[in-house]
């Protein structure tokens, strides 16, 4: 993942530290870039599902120089 | 740029004393780097069974200290807390450079990630220039290797004349490598820099000849090179500055201080901004050598746009043509188009007069009844409320905001809002916990611990809990603002002007303490379409999968206290307080909700914005914004501040919202304003 805010690129596994003094972290599906705090939400498989789609979408739509 | 004569006159040297040194027996090794760059990793690749962690002296910072062995030579290691730069900021910096300063490590392990060595390396140069023998470990290569990121660390290592090793230690990959060459390391004598083996970093001529200078004036013994004591001396490191001025005679530490008052007084806007912009740039030349990035390609120069977006002139122009736009889009496409035809027509004319008619055909017993359906039911009140205002607000709010993290603007807004920030007298650190409060609060509350005194994490933690909206509640907020464009502008304003106080009150409070704050500044683009479809499609299945069930709860305890009459005990309670500040009854269910989730609150003032004149909305969703923290916000604040200081928030904040209200009503009446 890559952070909006500071440009960090960090994996959702590194960003488990920084949201362990929150006491909603166990119940909460938030990352927090281990830079800066910026939070941001891994794609969950739907998600994922979607971005594959509009993928080949968007792709199919380009012109080809 | 290197000096490419140093570094020869250093190799000549390093292959003649390691002919003459002993072979070593004992050494101690002290890991350092980022948090979150795998120093625990190798810290357990490294030591063996017997492990202590205790704090250090004096402070709640915890140190691990570890036995190993390697080859002939037993190993003392310790592994530091993460530190970003050898200047401290918080207390774990403070620590782990402490442990450098104090322990005299025979290898100083520099531990990167692979993926962000333009942020990592100018520490590496840091340490190199304090006279500190420094290993470099690049981990998480196999996460560089995913992003197409190829890095050439025989490039690093004969540019900067240190070993480099590269790893992926959470995979084990490069474990064997790196303990050969760190036994080789501890073997060669020569790892301890002199002035020849310092890298050149390409300060302004002015910063460079200071540093010089100090140096030069230093005479006694220190454990950190004369060329790093200076540099620190010149950022205002406060140890550094005691260390310097108890151990050089009174004439020489007064030379040394008019030095830095002299370049100080040059780089007004920021000597470490200054100091950090050389750094970087030796680093991304030797980068560019030793590093290939498919990424890179995708850069393109914003010079202009940066300009415009950056200017105080022209980027808070646009911060009001962006937030017009944001009224355009969420208050009154989603807030206004899109709920009147979920609230009015599809709920209020189909499903819920269905569900109160098949309630009364089906169910004989009234309680029950209440609790689906009539006034405050979970589907005509629970439901309702997330699927015909909150889903289309923010939906459209995280469509907009999307769109702008993606375009990179944020960053930008982060440095205006930090100038801002500087005028009123905030520190400029403070700027990234703010930043993040508009996102959640509570996470941002946590992040104020990164702030260098207590007195500024109090400051930003209550503006945090007073001023500052977090994104569903401001999306809401903005939304019923929206209805009356007049009452939007003067809302922002007292918000503005709230913010404004605040920040006059702890300059006074805090007076010359204002670090610069400074932030990478990714390419701007124009954001993908699909990523931004998916982005908001993420944010509103999580919104929903945490929102309903607490919508779905909330209206089962109201029900309850319905039932047990205990809510209306307090709305009649809280009836006093809303007749002074001018408000309908009503309105306290609203502040009731607020507790629980701030955007539940507003969505109760939602409901209720057609019996609202234009006063009356301004003065509740003012209120709103200043309103208590939720729950969870109030509980984080407990645990970084502390019982009493939480506590003494929530009071403070309670009187100053309701009191704004009161003066506001108050305000109005007694001028004849109408909004």
């Amino acid at each position: 993942m890559k952070c909006p805010l500071c440009g960090y690129e960090y994996q959702p596994e590194e960003a488990k530290s920084p949201c362990e003094s929150c006491p909603l972290h166990q119940s909460c599906s938030l990352v927090c870039c281990p830079n800066c705090g910026y939070e941001m939400l891994p794609e969950s498989k739907t998600a994922k599902k979607l971005r594959k789609l509009l993928s080949f979408k968007f792709n199919k739509n380009k012109v080809e120089p | 740029m290197m000096n490419e004569q140093n570094l020869e006159m250093n190799k000549i040297n390093v292959s003649a004393s390691s002919q003459t040194r002993k072979k070593k027996k004992h050494a101690k090794i002290v890991i350092v780097g980022s948090p979150n760059v795998g120093k625990s990793v190798l810290f357990n690749a490294l030591t063996g069974a017997y492990v202590t962690v205790s704090n250090y002296p004096g402070t709640t910072v915890e140190l691990s200290n570890g036995k190993g062995r390697l080859n002939s030579i037993s190993l003392n290691i310790i592994d530091t807390p993460g530190m970003y730069r050898l200047l401290p900021i918080t207390e774990e910096e403070r620590v782990a450079r402490n442990v450098l300063i104090n322990e005299s490590p025979d290898v100083v392990i520099h531990v990167v990630d692979a993926k962000n060595l333009n942020r990592m390396l100018p520490m590496t140069l840091q340490l190199k220039n304090a006279g500190l023998p420094v290993f470099l470990v690049i981990n998480m290569m196999d996460e560089a290797d995913r992003l197409s990121i190829k890095i050439d660390p025989a490039q690093i290592e004969h540019i900067l004349q240190i070993p480099v090793v590269t790893t992926a230690l959470a995979r084990n990959r490069g474990i064997k490598e790196l303990k050969k060459r760190l036994s080789d390391f501890l073997q060669s004598e020569t790892r301890f820099s002199d002035n020849h083996r310092s890298v050149e970093i390409p300060y302004p001529p002015l910063i460079k000849k200071a540093i010089q200078t100090i140096s030069s004036l230093l005479k006694s013994r220190y454990a950190l090179s004369a060329n790093m004591l200076a540099y620190l001396f010149l950022l205002g490191d406060k140890e550094v500055w005691k260390m310097i001025e108890g151990k050089e005679p009174d004439s020489v530490f007064q030379q040394i201080k008019e030095t830095r008052e002299k370049v100080k007084a040059a780089y007004h806007v920021g000597l470490d901004l200054e100091i950090a912009k050389s750094e970087r740039a030796l680093t991304d030349q030797i980068l560019k050598k030793a590093v290939k990035s498919s990424a890179e390609k995708t850069t393109t120069p914003t010079g202009f746009l940066d300009r415009l977006f950056l200017s105080p002139y022209t980027g808070f122009p646009i911060i009001i043509l962006v937030l017009y736009l944001f009224y355009l889009f969420v208050g009154v496409l989603g807030a206004q188009t899109i709920v009147d035809f979920l609230e009015i027509s599809v709920f209020g004319q189909y499903i819920n007069p269905l569900v109160n008619k098949l309630l009364v055909s089906w169910v004989p017993w009234q309680p029950i009844r209440d609790l689906f359906g009539g006034e405050y039911g979970i589907i005509t009140l629970g439901i309702r409320y997330a699927i015909a205002i909150i889903l289309p607000i923010v939906g459209t709010f995280f469509l907009a905001f999307s769109f702008i993290e993606d375009s990179g603007y944020l960053p930008r807004l982060a440095l205006l809002v930090d100038r801002f920030f500087k005028k009123i007298g905030l520190n400029g650190r403070a700027v990234l916990p703010i930043v993040l409060g508009f996102g959640c609060d509570t996470m941002a509350t946590v992040v104020t611990r990164t702030l260098e005194t207590k007195r500024e994490r109090i400051i930003s933690t209550l503006l945090l809990t007073l001023a500052i909206p977090c994104s569903a509640q401001l999306g809401v907020l903005l939304a019923m603002a929206s209805t009356n464009p007049k009452v939007l502008w003067v809302w922002i304003g007292i918000v503005l002007m709230i913010f404004f106080l605040i920040g006059f009150l702890s300059s006074k409070l805090m007076p010359g303490v204002r670090p610069s704050f400074y932030i990478e500044l990714p390419p701007l683009r124009f954001p993908r379409p699909a990523n931004i479809l998916v982005k908001t499609y993420t944010r509103m299945e999580w919104y929903f999968k945490e929102v309903l069930p607490f919508f779905v709860l909330a209206s089962v305890l109201l029900w309850l206290g319905q039932l047990t009459g205990l809510f209306e005990i307090i709305v009649n309670g809280m009836k006093p307080l809303m007749s002074w500040m001018g408000l309908p009854g009503d309105t306290a269910v609203a502040f009731i909700f607020g507790f629980f989730r701030r955007d539940y609150g507003a969505a109760g003032l939602y409901d209720l914005r057609g019996i609202l004149t234009g006063n009356q909305l301004l003065i509740a969703i003012t209120v709103m914004t200043l309103f208590v923290p939720c729950i969870a916000q109030f509980a984080v604040t407990i645990k970084e501040r502390g019982i009493k200081t939480a506590l003494g928030m929530f009071f403070f904040v309670m009187l100053f919202a309701f009191g704004t209200g009161i003066v506001l009503h108050k305000l109005f009446a007694f001028t004849g304003i109408v909004l």
